[in-house]
C-alpha cells in the first residue's frame, strides 16, 4: 500500500540555520501518528511543508504520491497552531466559507458539534474566549472526511477538560481509513490515542516506531522514552 | 474557485469601501443643493462665501482620502488574506495560486472601478445645477471649434476617451502593481511590509520622472515655446506633447502592470514561505 505522506531528504533552511535537515518518514494509512519533539525541533516547519506553506530547500514531500498542490490540499485537513481565521466572521459565516470550498466538508457534522458544545452559531469569533475559538478551528478541521488531518499542537494552549475533549472530538470524528498527524510536547495527554511516534530533534529524525514497539523494546511509555531523549 | 474566491474577496473589501463612499456622495448633494445652487450669493455674502470654500475644500480632500483609502485597504487585505494568519486558511484552500491571483486582481479592479465611478458621479452632482450647466455650457460655446485639438493636439471625444481608457488601465494594473510589490516583499526574512511599501512608491516615482522628463523634452524642443506660456485662455500653440504624454503614461502603467501579474503569479507558485 502507497503511503499516504512520503518525505524524501526534506531539508529547510533559514539563512545558515537548517530547520529540517534531511529528513525520511513515511507514514501509512489509517494510523494516528504523534509528531514529538521539543520546542523548536522542527514540528511546525515539516507541517508547513506538507501543506506548501513553505518551499523546501531540498528534498521532496509528496502526499499520496503528489506534491502539495490543489489536488493534495482537497485531502489534507490541516489546523495551524495559531489562530487563523478572520475573527470579524461569525461562526456560521466560516462554517459557510468551508462548506463552499472544501467538497468533503460536513455542514452537519459540524453544526451537531457546535450544539454539542453550546457555541452560538451567530456568535462572532472575536467575542469567543481562546480555548471555545480553538474547538470552533477543530470542529472545522474534523468536520472534512480527509484522507490526511494535520493537527498542529491541539491541546497546546487549552485546559485539561478542554484536552480531554479534543482529543475524543478527534478519535470519534475523523475516518478510520485515514491518517492523523498530531504534533505536540504534551505527550502523556495523547500517548494513549497513538499508534505510532516519531521523534524530531534539531531538524533530525530521531525516533520513528509504533507505540507498542517502544514499550516493548525500551520498557517504557512514550512520555518516559521522550523525557529521556530531550532532557536538558 | 475564481469566482468563490472573487466573491468572498468582494464580501470583505465591500464591509468598509461602501460606508467609506456613501458620505461622498451625500457631501456632492450637500455641496449642490446648498452652495452651488446658490452660487448668485457669493458675491453679496461673505459668510456663504466663507462656508462654499470650506465646503469645497471638504468634499476634495474627502474624494482624494476616499481614492487613496480604496487602494490602501485593498493593500491591506490582500496582505492579511495571504501573507499573514489569514493566510494558513487561505493558502490552505484548495485553489491554484493563478486563481489566488486572479480573485485579488478582479475584486481589486472591481472595487477602484466603483471607486471611480462614484468619484465622476459625485463630481457631477456637484455641477449638474442649471446655474452651473449653463455658465459651462456658455463658456464651451465661446471656445474655437478647434479649441481641444489646436491646444491639446486632441479632440474632446479624444480626451474623454482616453480619460475613460486611463480610468480601466488603471484599475486594472494598480491591484497587479500592489499584488506584485506584496510578493516582492515576502521574497525578504525582515521588513517585508517596508520593502512592498518602498517598491510600490519607486514604482509611483518612476512613472512621474518619465512623464516629467518626456514633457520637459517635448517643452524644450517647442520652437515657440514662450507662446507656451502666454496666458491666454485661449492660446493656439498646442501644449507639446499631451497626446504622447497619455499614451506614455498609460503604456508605462500597463507594462509594470503585465509584470506585476505575472511575477505575482511565479512568486505565489515557486516562492511561497509563510511564516
Amino acid at each position: 500500500m502507497e503511503p499516504i505522506l512520503d518525505c524524501q531528504n526534506l531539508s529547510k533552511k533559514y539563512g545558515n540555520f537548517f530547520a529540517l535537515s534531511n529528513l525520511t518518514l513515511s507514514l501509512e494509512k489509517g494510523q494516528i501518528v504523534g509528531l514529538l519533539g521539543p520546542n523548536g525541533s522542527g514540528k511546525t516547519t515539516l507541517i508547513k511543508l506538507i501543506n506548501g506553506l513553505l518551499t523546501p530547500t531540498s528534498g521532496h514531500v509528496l502526499i499520496n504520491q503528489m506534491d502539495p498542490c490543489t489536488q493534495t490540499k482537497k485531502i489534507v485537513s490541516y489546523l495551524p497552531e495559531r489562530e487563523y481565521l478572520n475573527t470579524r466572521m461569525r461562526v456560521k459565516e466560516i462554517i459557510s466559507y468551508f462548506d463552499d470550498f472544501y467538497d468533503n466538508f460536513d455542514m452537519h457534522r459540524a453544526y451537531k458539534m457546535l450544539e454539542k458544545l453550546q457555541i452560538n452559531p451567530s456568535a462572532r469569533l472575536r467575542t469567543l474566549s481562546k480555548g471555545t475559538k480553538e474547538k470552533v478551528q477543530l470542529i472545522l478541521v474534523m468536520s472534512r472526511d480527509a484522507d490526511l488531518y494535520v493537527l498542529d499542537e491541539p491541546i497546546g494552549g487549552v485546559d485539561p477538560a478542554a484536552r480531554d475533549y479534543i482529543l475524543n472530538t478527534i478519535i470519534t470524528n475523523y475516518n478510520e481509513n485515514a491518517t492523523i498527524l498530531i504534533s505536540t510536547h504534551l505527550i502523556s495527554d495523547i500517548e494513549n490515542i497513538l499508534d505510532r511516534a516519531v521523534f524530531i530533534q534539531n531538524g533530525n529524525l530521531v525516533l520513528n516506531e509504533s507505540v507498542d514497539d517502544v514499550r516493548m523494546k525500551y520498557g517504557k511509555s512514550v512520555d518516559a522514552l521522550f523525557r529521556e531523549v530531550f532532557q536538558c | 474557485m475564481l469566482k468563490k474566491l472573487f466573491v468572498y474577496d468582494m464580501r470583505a473589501l465591500s464591509k468598509l469601501l461602501i460606508i467609506a463612499h456613501i458620505p461622498l456622495i451625500l457631501l456632492a448633494f450637500l455641496l449642490r443643493f446648498t452652495i452651488v445652487d446658490a452660487l448668485s450669493h457669493l458675491e453679496t455674502n461673505d459668510s456663504f462665501a466663507i462656508l462654499a470654500g470650506a465646503l469645497l475644500v471638504l468634499f476634495f480632500c474627502y474624494l482624494a482620502v476616499v481614492a487613496f483609502l480604496t487602494e490602501v485597504y485593498f493593500a491591506y487585505y490582500t496582505y492579511k488574506n495571504l501573507f499573514s494568519d489569514q493566510g494558513y486558511l487561505t493558502l490552505t484552500l484548495p485553489a491554484t495560486p493563478a486563481q489566488q491571483v486572479g480573485a485579488k486582481v478582479l475584486s481589486g479592479t472591481t472595487w477602484i472601478l466603483i471607486d471611480q465611478v462614484v468619484i465622476y458621479l459625485s463630481c457631477a452632482i456637484c455641477i449638474a445645477g442649471t446655474n452651473t450647466m449653463s455658465l459651462i455650457l456658455d463658456e464651451m460655446q465661446k471656445l474655437p471649434k478647434d479649441f481641444f485639438q489646436s491646444f491639446f493636439g486632441m479632440s474632446f471625444s479624444e480626451i474623454i476617451a482616453y480619460f475613460m481608457g486611463s480610468t480601466l488601465v488603471n484599475a486594472i494594473t494598480a491591484p497587479c502593481i500592489i499584488l506584485g510589490a506584496l510578493c516582492l516583499g515576502q521574497l525578504f526574512s525582515k521588513n517585508r511590509i517596508l520593502i512592498a511599501v518602498v517598491t510600490y512608491f519607486c514604482y509611483y516615482f518612476l512613472v512621474q520622472i518619465v512623464a516629467s522628463g518626456y514633457m520637459g523634452y517635448q517643452m524644450a524642443s517647442t520652437a515657440n515655446s514662450a507662446e507656451i506660456f502666454a496666458g491666454t485662455p485661449y492660446a493656439t500653440t498646442p501644449l507639446p506633447g499631451m497626446k504622447g504624454l497619455f499614451i506614455l503614461s498609460t503604456i508605462l502603467c500597463a507594462a509594470f502592470g503585465v509584470l506585476g501579474y505575472f511575477f505575482s503569479n511565479w512568486c505565489m507558485r515557486k516562492k511561497i514561505n509563510l511564516h
